[in-house]
């Protein structure tokens, strides 16, 4: 379980930086679209379970925020992107 | 303990190969994946393997999980199939929005994978208790 786990940690790392590229792309064109809160939720629901726990709970904080239906606050997406940059980057 | 044939649908590929790593860890637990909705309903709709219980995904495209868990209760010998949900919507209204949809209970994501198994366990002991 240990080696197997770790290994999919290590491509969940890889991953991270990848969805740190889709954050920034989408984000730069709008703060709430499809494929915005997919990534949120799908980030959301993934981190925690591969030890990011707090890459998880930064993107609950907006996940809540959409299915409240409210606008996530600016500094919720910086969270976020700095969440996703450390996990990348092992930080 | 008895064997239980466990079917997992969740679109994310990695969500899947964590869930059957976790789920493995015990051994008299079967664990089959399906990446969507669809897929799922194929495999319940086919001849052959029934599960005991199906952990499904709350959001996914085409068919979401409530969607899921309408479509399977139409299918024969699923009517009463536990369904549990997983969700990385925490909120009780939520949840409890799942429960009334017909799910035995709802898993939030993200999941401990060192406890799914054992959760699942607890869930259906309780369930048929």
């Amino acid at each position: 379980m240990t080696d197997a786990f770790q290994a999919l940690r290590a491509r969940f790392r890889v991953r991270a930086g990848e969805e740190l590229a889709q954050l920034q792309t989408l984000t730069a064109v709008s703060s709430d679209s499809v494929e915005l809160r997919r990534l949120v939720h799908n980030i959301a629901g993934a981190a925690g379970t591969f030890g990011f726990p707090a890459l998880s709970q930064a993107a609950i904080v907006i996940d809540d925020h959409y299915a409240a239906g409210e606008q996530p606050p600016a500094d919720s997406f910086r969270t976020l992107a700095q969440a996703l940059s450390d996990a990348a980057t092992g930080a | 303990m008895s064997q239980l044939k466990i079917l997992h649908v969740d679109d994310e590929p990695d969500i899947r190969e964590v869930a059957e790593l976790a789920l493995s860890i015990d051994p008299d637990m079967e664990i089959r994946s399906a990446s969507s909705g669809l897929d799922a309903l194929d495999v319940l709709g086919g001849e052959g393997w029934t599960p005991d219980v199906i952990l499904l995904d709350v959001m996914m495209p085409e068919l979401d999980g409530p969607g899921t868990l309408q479509r399977l209760r139409a299918l024969p010998g699923h009517s009463q199939t536990p369904v549990i949900f997983m969700t990385a919507r925490a909120q009780a209204q939520e949840q409890q929005r799942f429960i009334n949809l017909g799910a035995v209970a709802v898993i939030i994501k993200p999941f401990d994978p060192m406890i799914l198994a054992g959760q699942v366990r607890d869930i259906l002991a309780g369930a048929g208790s």
